[in-house]
């Protein structure tokens, strides 16, 4: 065996090694697509209507992902994905990104070799009760019935934290979240619980939102934040600051539609450097240096994102609660732009 | 040869499935073993027949949600018995409208899937009945609503379950004598006063405490006095009429495999039908009767499990939120098998037991 040979195999083997873990970030450009797995049947979250249009919180994630890479924010297929096949979808690389109300924790982070991004919604378990029960809050609840869903940390949460309290209840467990409610609405039950956004949904199917109400309080927290594969720290830092940069944006005071003219007035670097009308963070991230404009034309800032989707400019009205910013009584918080 | 050579085989494939089962458990450092049993069950179980509240162990929720099963499969044991034999009777009428109802009920329920009825049964409940404040109250102390039922209940001063027990003693000890019955002659009087008196004496003994208990809407629901929930509801009317089709069915084939001389011998004796059924057709027709229903019985008591559909909380949902606490799905998938089995095992000793006895007498 000469040298050329082994020369030649050596290349060989690194050109393969190398195309083999390339970046996703340079795959989905090549491709010039996002594929974005979600849900296709929760108005406000991830819904697709009648007429093919895909909408919703965790479609328009992927939409400003598509935006901030592929500068176009129709460049995303969506896959819609039910719960069982949401992981499986994401491990053998059927979808980029996994955008579908997964709630972040410790195993699933560290054990299952997942990335999650934001979180995007910060929640918990709530409860809604109807209007003229009367229940202002938890501990109103004493002795009532309470459907969840039974085998999920919903029972943990609730029980834990009635017997703290010293108070009593009797669950009414279902199986699934569409025989919950027609329970609730049926008054088997004196409240229900589940996230907020999701019982906002349902209340605005029943026919009756008024008649029911959903308590401020909630008894355990959850981060709902987008999925990708682990190993691939350009796409997550992207994707990272997308979610960063949003926030930023409404910190900012800057939206969908003042962005232009703030573009042409603003004198503050932060904000230029934001925009990239200064150095070259976009470019060094392997993006265009305005691609938070492109986020922001697409999807808006984080405010006008959660308030379109799920808040006060949806039919579903939820409270923004933790999610406000931080400066408004909130958790969302974002890292500076130096 | 060729049986030793299989039973190895066996042998070597169940040790290998234990031992790859065992290395994939370590790898994904799941904990294996019953421990998890004396730890605390974060959970409520909604209704019990021994007091139950979350931080109990988790073996005491097991313990609830077995009771929960024997509850639900002895009733429905008993009155899909009594159902069965009602519709097999009026199969066999020679009215031909009450022998079409049967036929027409009959097939409708043992075509109708069982879980499809529970899901019926449990929707019609909810949805149909009114709300717990508008409950309905056919007589005092008595409310329907969708919570389900509340009835009055009995005060012995705390010793409600001492004379339970002692009931259920003088009721088995009056079963013994019934079966002695053919041997030695002993009074029906006597009987009737094995059955009662251990239950009365520990009453008197008590205190001879007794008020009844209404139900009372307070707050959120009826408190005080006896509940029935609508799941239990539920799945007790599904597993009586779906099993009753089948009980019926194995009745009347029963009764109809007696053959027709032993009733026209009957009636030539000058017997009354009521009395040529229960003397002459009954006994032989029991010889039949008894092994298929054996069959039933234990469906009932295995189907029983579909409950976890509406959230009664027998064996399998305690072993599904258990399961979904502690991620022990083998231990817990054991625990499911191994008490059905028990369970069925018992039954069906029993039923072989008074199948012995059923085909003795007879000859």
């Amino acid at each position: 065996m000469n040298f050329k040979t082994i020369a030649i195999a050596a290349a060989c083997t690194i050109a393969l090694g190398t195309s083999a873990r390339a970046e996703l970030l340079d795959d989905i450009k090549a491709k010039d697509e996002l594929v974005c797995g979600t849900l296709n049947y929760l108005p406000g979250v991830g819904y697709l209507n009648d007429e093919g249009k895909w909408s919703g919180f965790d479609v328009d994630f992927c939409r400003g992902a598509a935006a901030a890479i592929l500068g176009d924010a129709e460049k995303v297929k969506f896959v819609a994905l039910t719960g069982p096949q949401k992981f499986p979808a994401l491990d053998s690389g059927e979808i980029d990104i996994l955008s579908r109300s997964v709630t972040q924790t410790i195993s699933r982070e560290t054990t299952l070799g997942y990335d999650f991004i934001g979180p995007n919604m910060l929640t918990g378990q709530g409860f809604m009760v109807p209007a003229d029960s009367g229940v202002t809050s938890l501990d109103d609840l004493d002795g009532a019935t309470i459907c969840l869903l039974g085998g999920t940390v919903t029972e943990r949460y609730l029980a834990e934290y009635f017997s703290a309290k010293g108070m009593s209840f009797t669950p009414v467990a279902s199986e699934g979240s569409d025989q919950m409610y027609p329970m609730y609405f049926d008054g088997r039950c004196d409240a229900v619980t589940q996230e907020p956004p999701y019982m906002a949904i349902r209340r605005m199917n029943s026919g009756n939102p008024d008649a029911h109400v959903i308590l401020d309080q909630i008894v355990a927290k959850s981060y709902e934040a987008p999925v990708i594969r682990e190993g691939d720290p350009k796409f997550r830092e992207v994707l990272q600051w997308m979610h960063y940069g949003m926030i930023t944006a409404e910190e900012m005071g800057i939206t969908m539609d003042n962005i232009d003219e703030v573009m042409e007035t603003t004198n503050d670097p932060e904000v230029r450097r934001f925009l990239g009308l200064e150095g070259d963070i976009g470019a060094s991230m392997g993006v265009s240096n305005d691609w938070m404009v492109n986020v922001i034309k697409a999807v808006g800032n984080y405010g006008e994102f959660f308030d379109r989707n799920l808040g006060k400019n949806s039919p579903l009205g939820v409270e923004r609660g933790m999610n406000a910013l931080y400066r408004d009584g909130g958790a969302m918080i974002a890292p500076g732009w130096q | 040869m060729a049986q030793v050579l299989f039973v190895v085989t066996i042998l070597v494939l169940g040790y290998a499935l234990v031992q790859i089962t065992q290395g994939n458990l370590d790898r994904l450092s799941v904990k294996s073993g019953y421990g998890f049993l004396a730890e605390k069950a974060p959970f409520e179980l909604g209704e019990s027949l021994i007091p139950f509240s979350a931080g109990d162990t988790y073996l005491r929720a097991f313990v609830v949600g077995i009771l929960n099963t024997l509850k639900v499969a002895a009733l429905g044991i008993v009155l899909s018995t009594v159902l069965g034999l009602l519709i097999a009777l009026g199969q066999l009428s020679p009215s031909v409208v009450v022998a079409r109802v049967c036929r027409f009920y009959i097939e409708t329920a043992r075509n109708v899937p069982l879980l499809m009825q529970l899901i019926f049964w449990y929707a019609l409940i909810t949805a149909s009945l009114p709300r717990v404040k508008q409950a309905l109250s056919p007589m005092p102390g008595v409310y329907l609503s969708n919570r389900g039922l509340n009835l009055p209940s009995l005060d012995m001063g705390g010793a409600g379950g001492a004379v339970a027990l002692a009931l259920l003693a003088g009721m088995i000890a009056a079963i013994v004598l019934l079966m002695l019955r053919r041997r030695i002659a002993i009074s029906p009087w006597f009987i009737g006063a094995v059955s009662i008196l251990p239950a009365l004496l520990t009453w008197a003994a008590s205190g001879a405490v007794l008020s009844a208990q209404m139900p009372e809407l307070k707050g959120f629901n009826f408190r005080g006095g006896m509940a029935v929930s609508p799941e239990f509801l539920a799945l007790l009317l599904g597993l009586t009429i779906y099993t009753a089709a089948f009980n019926a069915e194995v009745i009347r084939a029963g009764v109809l495999g007696v053959p027709k001389g032993q009733r026209e011998a009957a009636t030539a004796l000058g017997l009354k039908p009521a009395t040529t059924m229960r003397l002459v057709i009954i006994p032989q027709a029991l010889r039949i009767i008894i092994p298929p229903m054996g069959n039933n019985y234990l469906n009932l008591t295995k189907e029983s499990s579909l409950a976890v559909a509406i959230g009664y909380p027998e064996v399998v949902r305690v072993a599904n939120i258990t399961l979904a606490e502690t991620s022990q799905s083998i231990e817990c998938i054991s625990i499911i098998m191994l008490v059905f089995l028990t369970i069925s095992l018992t039954t069906s000793a029993l039923l072989n037991w008074f199948n012995a006895r059923a085909a003795l007498v007879s000859r």
